[in-house]
């Protein structure tokens, strides 16, 4: 080509002068452009507002687009699924210097990731507890298998509960930001993400489930992590939840 | 037989379980919803069941905005499989895409960026075309997109230059009416001579939808917004191209301050009813 594509690339990141060789001379010219340069920066941070609401509650729309602004001039994204943009947000809010003192932003900002990331996943058939009772014994050594929206986080701070009270508001909802082990599972259930706060034992035994451990594996580690743990009744909370997905059972079972 | 296409919307999530609802009946007989694919470029969950249910009860066009066909680059053979995907999965009546560029060295851009329509661009356009339509497996719409940049080099027309592309490569024309108007009014020229010179057989659908004035240059820089209703010039100049060409699919776009599902229907009502008197004239 003979370089048009370029020029218009650059004067999109704000180098004006290397379009005028393909310009008529006209008066709305700097206006016209700029009509390009907001329509990509606005939608890239209309898309970043969608995918981050959390973020968005919490710092308000002046602050956010301020800052989302500046990460679409780092990052401006290589999809056309918008759905899809900004997955690099959490981390570099982590390095933005202007959140420093906000601790929990980056965060919460990977818990939203996450809960786009259960909206989009894949649509797997349910292991049901039925299912898990049919196996008996045999089902110690069956390989666990988490639904594909299904993901795991275990923080030092008490960033699940605090994200929690912003995008499944309750009364009883804590606002605080405390030095306090908690995990949390968000996964989709049907249509609906789901988001739920894990004890260590829960999250042991989930963890081993994403790394395909047979669910008797699974149940020895929850049981290391939490002596005089209620095994049965973990199991039955956490398959209610609708968190598994059909294992692959060996033909030679019986 | 399901009733034939008429007048159509852009389907909004907010407006899934009415849009799914909606009786085929009076001025909705041939309502059908339009969807942009790449907000379906997903690997499951809600979004998709819900077209499903729509597509179920009505017709459905896949209008795609990122393959980028007068890019200087080919299109991207990924993006073109999940359209494939989406086609082989919805079977929309018809699939369409733009007469822009978005991406480039790994950076899409969400926008419909111009060309200068040379002769250098026409075969690159073409041969873009010709690959999209060999991987989607279907003819291609191609719409004209608003123009507010005035670029040199051209060598064609806007008309011309579409209806070489589609003389070339068999795919057809969408002809987005507001955009027309946006450009006609930026560019200083005639939008009634741009719709005059289109050959109505080459035209597979519309697009009626609304427009602002840039906030800073005012009724010189009219903005192809998609946040108001349809304005009464664009109403005519439709009124002007179906009553020389017939009636055509015509959809009801609305992108920003999207209002209530019943408002939609009135405008889209407002489009099967303007179908409805070129045909009995007809």
């Amino acid at each position: 080509m003979t370089g048009f594509h370029a020029a218009f690339d650059r004067a999109l990141s704000g180098d004006l002068d290397a379009l005028w060789p393909h310009l008529e001379a006209g008066d709305r010219t700097l206006g016209a452009l700029a009509v390009y340069r907001n329509t990509t920066i606005k939608a890239r941070i209309d898309a970043l507002e969608a995918n981050y609401p959390t973020v968005l509650q919490m710092v308000g729309e002046d602050w956010f687009r301020a800052a989302a602004a500046a990460f679409v001039a780092e990052q401006p994204g290589d999809t056309p699924v918008l759905a899809d943009y900004g997955a690099g947000f959490p981390d570099w809010l982590a390095r933005f210097e202007p959140a420093r003192d906000m601790t929990y932003l980056a965060p919460c900002a990977r818990l939203d990731r996450a809960w786009t990331q259960a909206h989009l996943a894949k649509d797997a058939a349910r292991f049901e507890a039925r299912g898990a009772a049919a196996l008996g014994p045999a089902l110690a050594g069956v390989t666990a298998n988490l639904d594909p929206s299904a993901q795991l986080f275990w923080f030092e701070w008490t960033a699940p509960s605090l994200w929690l009270a912003h995008r499944y508001p309750s009364p009883d909802a804590s606002l605080e930001w405390r030095a306090e082990a908690e995990g949390l599972l968000v996964h989709r259930s049907g249509a609906e993400v789901q988001a739920r706060r894990l004890g260590r034992a829960e999250w042991v035994f989930l963890d081993a489930c994403r790394l395909n451990r047979p669910f008797g594996v699974a149940a020895a580690a929850a049981q290391a992590a939490t002596p005089g743990l209620d095994l049965s009744a973990l199991f039955a909370a956490l398959i209610a939840l609708g968190v598994f997905t059909l294992p692959s059972i060996p033909k030679d079972r019986s | 037989m399901p009733p034939l296409p008429t007048a159509g919307l852009g389907l909004k999530p907010q407006h899934y379980s009415e849009a799914a609802a909606c009786p085929a009946a009076g001025a909705q007989r041939g309502l059908w919803f339009e969807v942009h694919p790449e907000n379906y470029m997903v690997a499951g969950g809600p979004r998709l069941c819900w077209l499903e249910t729509v597509r179920a009860v009505r017709p459905l066009s896949l209008h795609g905005v990122g393959l980028s066909l007068a890019g200087d680059e080919r299109p991207d053979r990924d993006h073109l499989a999940r359209f494939r995907a989406l086609i082989d999965r919805f079977e929309p009546f018809v699939v369409s895409e733009h007469l822009a560029w978005s991406r480039r060295g790994g950076v899409y851009h969400p926008d419909l960026l111009p060309v200068p329509r040379s002769r250098e661009m026409l075969n690159l356009v073409c041969d873009h075309v010709d690959e999209a339509q060999q991987a989607l497996g279907r003819r291609l719409l191609i719409e004209n997109p608003s123009a507010y940049l005035a670029l040199a080099g051209h060598e064609w027309d806007e008309v011309e230059f579409l209806v070489e592309i589609a003389r070339r490569t068999g795919c057809g024309l969408l002809i987005d009416v507001n955009n027309v108007h946006v450009s006609a009014s930026n560019m200083g020229f005639s939008a009634e001579a741009w719709l005059d010179a289109v050959p109505g057989e080459m035209v597979g659908e519309i697009h009626l939808a609304g427009h602002r004035p840039d906030p800073v240059w005012g009724e010189a820089l009219l903005i192809d917004s998609h946040d108001a209703p349809v304005s009464e010039t664009v109403w005519a100049l439709n009124d002007r191209l179906i009553a020389r060409i017939g009636p055509r699919p015509t959809l009801v776009e609305r992108d920003g301050d999207v209002p209530d599902f019943p408002v939609l229907l009135s405008e889209q009502a407002r489009a099967a009813a303007a179908m409805t008197a070129v045909e009995a004239v007809a």
